[in-house]
């Protein structure tokens, strides 16, 4: 007995012993070379073109892992206009448009769309031929027609007045008279996609609507806005709201898209897309299924991306995280690239003293915005010379002539010039350090900032900071995102963050120039409306911008129409001066300030996945931590390689390895 | 010095646990009361100096922005101090007066109370919280402990009840009521002396869950972000370092939850000792 335990511990100290020298063999043999071993062999033949499948060594699988969210199951449903949509980043998989664009540089590229021909007052765009929704059904004109009758709030419509369909895959689009400049008609009908309403699905609802705006007079006031130059009655409109809230209800139980990946299955932490077979362009996509994960907490996804459990990861951490977690998995591969939105605060003018000027100046003055920029985000660029111009910072030079920009106020961080506005406006600074207004009071301000934005919540608390050491005691409120947004349109913080000069889809100026002046930014700040009494004598507010300023000529400009008025304008330099104009405005009026334009970036798993990356030759002298690139096509090709700027989906840029 | 406070302190210093506690917690108080006007924190960015390891200089290095990370503790603790304490007293009071008016009372008084006690038990407090960070503007850090307090109060309101409920019907109670004494004057001469133990214990209790809890309002957006309270801290260190992928934060992630950690060890411990020195069925 004793022999035989003795045996046993002699047995069991060999293989204990064995076990763990298996395990580092059997591990140095599985180890694969990393990207840099491979580039520096010359082992490159899979970034150039997809592999045989028995070539094929780590994602046999052919599994494409990424991110992303979505109602939660029993919620989910397969109308991408129902409450929730059908996930936020899922979309793109699933459907398509008849055009593309790549969100930060404005490249349109033809999807459903085999060609498109523009005249003076029409555009013709004529379908592929061959693709079928995901329930088998063809895509037809039909249901590019049913797309905007349906969704007649699409922007596009109020510069349309009708479209017709001459054939099963030829859609002509009339447009108003007059009509958008060329380039913008495309810009503005490839920010939607078309191939999400199928007609052989919400018949009803489509005839319905489509009866309804036949019901419609066309609109006789020229500055007034309706789909299809048509004139809305509040009658009208209720009834089609009505209409589209009983088609969001509709279902499909899971999403009928015409793209690349059908719907499989949705838990509450994965889902599962399955390769369209009957997808009409067949050869670009390489991969058999896409593995989305649901986990929001940002440790988690650092913790997948180093274990190599995703293939593709959007966003640039800060920068000591960054480097570690390429130190730590030599197969990650990062591309940075200038996001098309800055990270900024915004003064409610509604608010004394933010409704004067020289006030908000002051405080502009006071903010350092490197230092916001190294702990907003690390790789972002600033532009100190600026407050807010409607333009994204990056292209302010391309838009807007030096003469111009000449003549702009320069922000630069100045503490003497903020005191002596301070001063001019009749504040006193006391012997405690703090300023005090011609009341005698000192202040005690807030910035609002939602809480689940790092870049945003941590530069607002420096600038907060900032703003209190210089004797503007300043506090920071990280208000939970799903109420900060309504607070902050309510006029609730003295100051709100959120991204500023921005454009959240096509990017030219006045797409920026919207969100300043029409949406998210003119809410925050509080620029007010025309009202209007009504029938019985009450002021009702029309939500139209009542903004009458000042322009570089000196001549007063109401902004409103200055918007309305862009999109018409066919010459191109008289667009870049009304541009200018509107940008030096907003520089002068200073309702907010641009702390710094966001930099993002693309993580790939370049052991699990390939593709021809760009700046190949850069890989190993930055070990794999790609600076901003610097040369048009290769910022072309690494937007390609962040789906469109996340815009999109191109699943021929990737390929399993 | 009464007989009684002597034994107190004898009984304080004869459990080590508790005197190491009340040591600690001693010195957190020091800390909060003299340490921000023994030296002052700059909170500038000196973002070349972030990460620093434990120096002269920096005593627990620096964090992602390159301030003071010790610092940041020794100003966050009178914040943090403030909230714990004030919270717990909110909760003491509305917890110990409506356990003891419901259980002392019963009949249909005691059916209202606890129906309120369990609604509060009940309701999801992150709801009700967002509806509250829309409507209230926490200005103090009064008002922010009121807040705190108004969702700790109720299972210490039904623990009480269930203490009094059994002490009601003692003796010395029925005497008290024989002899015509006023409810107040049970509740509190006769009572609350039989609970002092187990409301002290509750008291730290409660004020290290509201330093907690605290962090979750300001996350919520219900009071001012306060980058040096310790809760705070963590959640900055967690975002900022990623938790455990940036090995150059290590001692400013780890910093605050120490700190956090030791403040409630020596709330335990001191907690364990009151309970001896203030329960005399507990004394040898």
């Amino acid at each position: 007995m004793n022999l035989l335990s003795r045996h046993k511990r002699i047995s069991s100290l060999c293989l204990s012993a064995l076990l763990p020298a298996l395990m580092i063999v059997s591990g140095c043999g599985s180890s694969a070379p990393d990207l840099v071993d491979r580039l520096n062999a010359g082992n490159v033949q899979d970034m150039r073109q997809p592999i045989p499948d028995a070539q094929i060594m780590y994602n046999k699988d052919k599994i494409f892992r990424i991110l992303g969210g979505w109602p939660k199951p029993p919620l989910y449903q397969g109308n991408p206009f129902g409450s929730g949509g059908i996930g936020d980043n899922n979309t793109r998989y699933m459907y398509e448009g008849l055009f593309y664009f790549i969100r930060s540089m404005n490249n349109v590229y033809n999807r459903l769309a085999e060609s498109s021909e523009d005249n003076e007052l029409t555009t013709t765009v004529h379908l592929q031929r061959n693709v079928k929704w995901h329930d088998g059904e063809p895509f037809t004109s039909k249901d590019v027609w049913a797309y905007y009758r349906l969704n007649n709030g699409a922007e596009v419509t109020k510069y349309l007045t009708s479209i017709d369909t001459p054939d099963d895959y030829t859609v002509v689009f009339h447009w108003r008279n007059p009509a958008p400049y060329p380039e913008l008609r495309k810009l503005l009908l490839a920010q939607d996609l078309q191939g999400e309403i199928p007609y052989h699905l919400y018949k009803k609802y489509v005839d319905k609507a489509d009866a309804l705006l036949k019901e419609a007079k066309p609109l006789t006031d020229k500055s007034k806005d309706g789909p299809f130059n048509l004139d809305i009655t509040d009658d009208l409109s209720k009834q089609m709201a009505l209409n589209w809230n009983e088609f969001t209800r509709s279902g499909p139980a899971t999403p009928v898209g015409t793209g690349p990946y059908k719907f499989e299955k949705v838990t509450t932490t994965d889902m599962l897309l399955d390769k369209n077979e009957d997808y009409w362009r067949p050869d670009a996509v390489h991969f058999d299924k896409i593995w989305i994960k649901n986990v929001p907490e940002l440790s988690a996804q650092y913790a997948l991306v180093k274990a190599g459990k995703l293939d593709w990861y959007d966003g640039t951490p800060p920068k000591d995280i960054l480097d570690s977690l390429l130190k730590q998995n030599k197969d990650i591969l990062h591309y940075r690239m200038y996001d098309p939105a800055s990270v900024g605060l915004m003064y409610n003018i509604r608010n004394k003293p933010f409704d004067n000027v020289k006030f908000r100046q002051a405080m502009t003055y006071v903010l350092d915005k490197t230092k916001l920029r190294e702990i907003g985000n690390y790789y972002g660029q600033e532009y100190p010379k600026i407050s807010m111009t409607g333009i994204m910072p990056s292209s302010l030079d391309k838009e807007v002539d030096a003469s111009v920009l000449n003549q702009m106020t320069d922000y630069t961080t100045n503490l003497e010039k903020a005191a002596q506005l301070l001063n001019e406006i009749g504040w006193k600074k006391g012997s405690d350090g703090n300023w005090r207004d011609p009341n005698g009071k000192v202040p005690s301000f807030i910035i609002g900032a939602p809480n689940n934005w790092a870049p945003g919540v941590n530069s607002a608390q420096i600038a907060a900071e900032q703003f209190t050491k210089f004797g503007i005691p300043t506090k920071l409120k990280a208000v939970d995102s799903t109420i900060y947004f309504a607070n902050a349109d309510k006029g609730q913080y003295d100051m709100s963050m959120d991204w500023v000069d921005i454009s959240w889809g096509f990017q030219n100026a006045w797409s920026s120039m919207r969100v300043l002046f029409w949406q998210g930014t003119k809410t925050k700040v509080g620029f007010p409306n025309v009202k209007k009494k009504d029938a019985n004598g009450n002021e009702v507010d029309t939500g139209k911008l009542d903004l009458k300023l000042k322009g570089i000529d000196g001549k007063v400009y109401d902004i409103d129409q200055e918007m309305k008025r862009y999109p018409y304008v066919q010459d191109e330099q008289e667009r870049r001066e009304l541009i200018a104009n509107l940008a030096w405005i907003a520089n002068e009026n200073c309702w907010g300030v641009n702390f710094f334009q966001n930099a993002t970036g693309a993580w790939l798993n370049t052991k699990t996945m390939s593709g021809d990356f760009p700046m190949m030759d850069q890989i190993v002298p930055y070990n794999r931590d790609m600076p901003i690139a610097t040369d048009p096509e290769e910022q072309l090709a690494i937007t390609h390689l962040n789906h469109g700027f996340n815009s999109s989906y191109m699943p021929e840029e990737y390929w399993p390895r | 010095m009464s007989q009684g406070v002597i034994e107190f302190w004898q009984t304080m210093y004869r459990n080590k646990k508790a005197f190491s506690g009340m040591i600690i917690l001693a010195l957190f108080i020091f800390m909060a009361v003299f340490g921000p006007m023994l030296a002052t924190l700059d909170m500038t960015v000196n973002f070349e100096g972030r990460y620093e390891s434990p120096s002269f200089a920096h005593w627990l290095g620096t964090d992602y922005g390159g301030r003071d990370t010790f610092l940041q503790l020794v100003y966050g603790s009178r914040d943090v101090l403030q909230i714990g304490l004030f919270a717990a007293m909110f909760t003491l009071v509305l917890g110990f007066v409506i356990g003891a008016v419901s259980g002392f009372a019963g009949g249909k008084t005691d059916t209202v109370l606890m129906f309120i006690t369990n609604l509060f038990l009940t309701v999801p407090s992150f709801p009700v919280l967002m509806i509250v960070a829309a409507l209230v503007q926490i200005k103090n850090p009064i008002m922010f402990s009121f807040i705190l307090a108004a969702w700790s109060w109720a299972p210490l309101a039904r623990a009480v009840r269930s203490q009094l409920l059994s002490l009601k019907n003692r003796e010395f109670i029925i005497a008290c009521r024989i002899m015509g004494l006023k409810t107040p004057y049970i509740l509190f001469r006769e009572i609350l002396p039989n609970l002092t133990p187990y409301l002290a214990i509750n008291f730290i209790m409660a004020a290290q869950g509201a330093i907690v809890a605290s962090v979750g309002l300001m996350m919520l957006g219900l009071a001012p972000y306060s980058p040096t309270n310790w809760g705070m801290m963590i959640q900055l260190a967690v975002q900022n370092t990623g938790g455990i992928f940036n090995p150059k934060g290590y001692i400013y992630l780890v910093s605050p939850i120490m700190c956090l950690g030791l403040f409630q060890m020596a709330c335990i411990f001191f907690s364990n000792g009151l309970e001896e020195a203030l329960n005399p069925r507990l004394r040898t």
